[in-house]
């Protein structure tokens, strides 16, 4: 069986740098693959040569395309993977548009705790 | 004592008067009351030498007259005005008719008492039709009480209007009912006017309500400005206090990774330089919030007559290493004399940035130009700032082009805080920005200043 993969979305290198690292850390049999670009992790979902993740791990606030626009393209795409919002604490007045989306499932405040991220794994891989 | 005296006649002359009441009606009111006093006040003497000379009758009608006048008065104090103006029509009619009983039927110039029916139109408005119409009816029993009274002599069916004859009595009393008439036809005209000015009040009163409007309208331009700059204050907030807590937030993991024990000692190496980048972007963040701060109070310096050609000159030169590098050629398509009244500082930067701008963005493969050009027209000058660079998608982008840290382009650097302070800096001077954009085509900026 394949390692199970997670993608990660956030404009902010230092939090991807971050995500992965406390991600290994406590699941270490766990693949990463990050991206500070939206309509790059289209790109890499779209592409049949890449492995498709089990898990996204989705920041809000992002240049050219946000998280939201992020959402609308996913969709098209009807795949079915978990979302994982990953903001900061000022973006959750804007969290009820979740609600909109089947797919987002979860959110996180940054940083991320391990307390946080236990109870999103178990939820994924139990 | 003479104030007390005063104090005696404008309580009764004011009895039951009202405040907001209509003038007309006021008027109305203190005239019946008005009449009634001095009802009351020229047939006083008449009491005394009736009871000089001992004729009862007369002295106890007189009294009677009296109490109704009162009554009358009393009654507007009550607020019964319907009720009064009653009382005073019965008390004026019969007491015309005792007088002209009293005085016979010789001369009949008494008869002018009769014009009394004047208070018809004098007690009511002519839109209480009842209360005239009853008034009227009263005022023609009187009538032909007298009638009979003078005539009775003669029986019914021997009557024959021959007996009227042309006798002083008859002669007046054809003059009266003329009088009459006239009076009437005299009020229906002061109705007419009337409306019209009630028309005209109208009129006055639809003015005022549009002129009340038309502050109202202005009432709510001021809101809506202040709600607009209070949503630019709460947005600017929101993303500075967003663009400051990514990178805490950051260092505020990575302390969390760091091995505390010190065993991991390669770990904690690479911690503390992520630490160290996230330290350096909370410090950029905090800078640009100072900048922008700063850059608000360029609204404090004065203004000036700017040359523009001198304030192009100017971002020329500071953008020298990067117009050369880029190749870009910079068209000046306006007058050499244009003056600006403006503030240098702010103008400087709102040029800089567009200009800087442009040169970002331009396109590789292609010979690129920025055009600056100036229409005016009487309010305004409305610079141009055109470039033939890669374009914005506005129909993503339109709402949010201006807006802080709003980037709209992944491959080039930049931190989103340029286009905000163009369209905040010229906002701080009363005039606008505008945007139109094609890919790959081009981007022009319409400044519109006020002269």
């Amino acid at each position: 069986m394949p390692k199970p993969l997670i993608l990660i979305i956030d404009d902010d290198h230092m939090s991807n740098v971050f995500n992965s690292m406390i991600i290994t850390k406590y699941y270490p049999q766990v693949q990463i693959h990050d991206t500070t670009g939206a309509s790059e992790a289209i790109n890499y979902l779209k592409s049949d040569t890449s492995d498709k993740p089990s898990l996204i791990l989705l920041d809000l606030n992002m240049p050219v395309m946000n998280g939201w626009d992020f959402m609308e393209e996913y969709e098209k795409l009807n795949l079915g993977i978990e979302v994982v919002l990953v903001t900061s604490s000022s973006d959750i007045r804007d969290l009820s548009r979740a609600k909109d989306y089947n797919d987002i499932k979860h959110y996180l405040v940054k940083p991320i705790s391990v307390k946080d991220l236990k109870e999103v794994m178990e939820v994924f891989y139990k | 004592m003479a104030t007390k005296i005063h104090e005696i006649y404008s309580s009764i002359i004011n009895a039951g008067l009202e405040e907001n009441e209509a003038l007309e009606n006021k008027y109305r009111l203190i005239s019946i009351n008005k009449f009634c006093f001095f009802c009351i006040l020229i047939s006083s003497p008449y009491l005394l030498i009736f009871l000089a000379i001992n004729m009862i009758a007369p002295y106890i009608l007189i009294l009677c007259a009296h109490i109704l006048f009162a009554l009358v008065v009393y009654l507007n104090h009550k607020r019964l005005y319907s009720s009064g103006k009653f009382l005073l029509l019965t008390t004026t009619a019969l007491s015309v008719l005792f007088i002209s009983l009293m005085l016979g039927f010789n001369s009949g110039f008494h008869l002018y008492l009769y014009t009394a029916p004047l208070f018809v139109f004098w007690l009511f408005d002519i839109k209480e039709v009842k209360n005239i119409v009853l008034a009227v009816v009263i005022y023609s029993i009187v009538y032909i009480s007298v009638f009979i009274f003078k005539y009775y002599t003669v029986p019914f069916y021997q009557f024959d209007f021959r007996i009227i004859g042309l006798d002083m009595y008859s002669l007046n009393m054809g003059l009266n009912l003329v009088l009459l008439f006239l009076l009437f036809y005299n009020y229906s005209t002061y109705y007419k006017i009337l409306s019209a000015s009630l028309i005209q009040k109208q009129k006055h009163l639809e003015s005022e309500i549009n002129k009340r409007i038309e502050s109202d309208d202005n009432t709510k331009k001021i809101f809506q400005e202040l709600s607009k700059s209070y949503s630019s204050l709460e947005q600017f907030s929101f993303i500075v206090s967003h663009n400051m807590k990514s990178p805490l937030a950051n260092i505020k993991g990575f302390l969390s990774l760091y091995d505390k024990e010190g065993v991991d000692i390669e770990l904690n190496r690479k911690v503390i330089g992520y630490i160290e980048n996230s330290t350096v972007s909370l410090d950029d963040t905090l800078s640009d919030l100072n900048y922008i701060l700063r850059s608000q109070k360029k609204i404090l310096d004065k203004r000036e007559d700017i040359l523009l050609k001198d304030l192009v000159n100017n971002i020329k030169i500071s953008l020298a290493t990067e117009i050369i590098s880029s190749g870009i050629e910079v068209f000046e398509k306006y007058d050499e004399d244009l003056k600006l009244n403006s503030i240098r500082s702010i103008l400087h930067s709102v040029f800089f940035n567009l200009v800087q701008n442009a040169i970002k963005f331009k396109r590789d493969n292609i010979k690129s130009t920025i055009i600056i050009s100036v229409e005016q027209d009487s309010e305004q000058n409305i610079i141009k700032i055109t470039d033939n660079g890669i374009g914005i998608d506005l129909q993503k982008n339109e709402d949010r082009i201006f807006n802080l840290y709003n980037r709209f382009n992944a491959n080039i650097e930049g931190k989103g805080i340029g286009l905000y302070l163009v369209k905040n800096h010229l906002e701080m001077l009363g005039g606008t920005i505008e945007v139109a954009s094609i890919i790959n085509e081009g981007t022009v900026f319409s400044l519109k200043i006020k002269k």
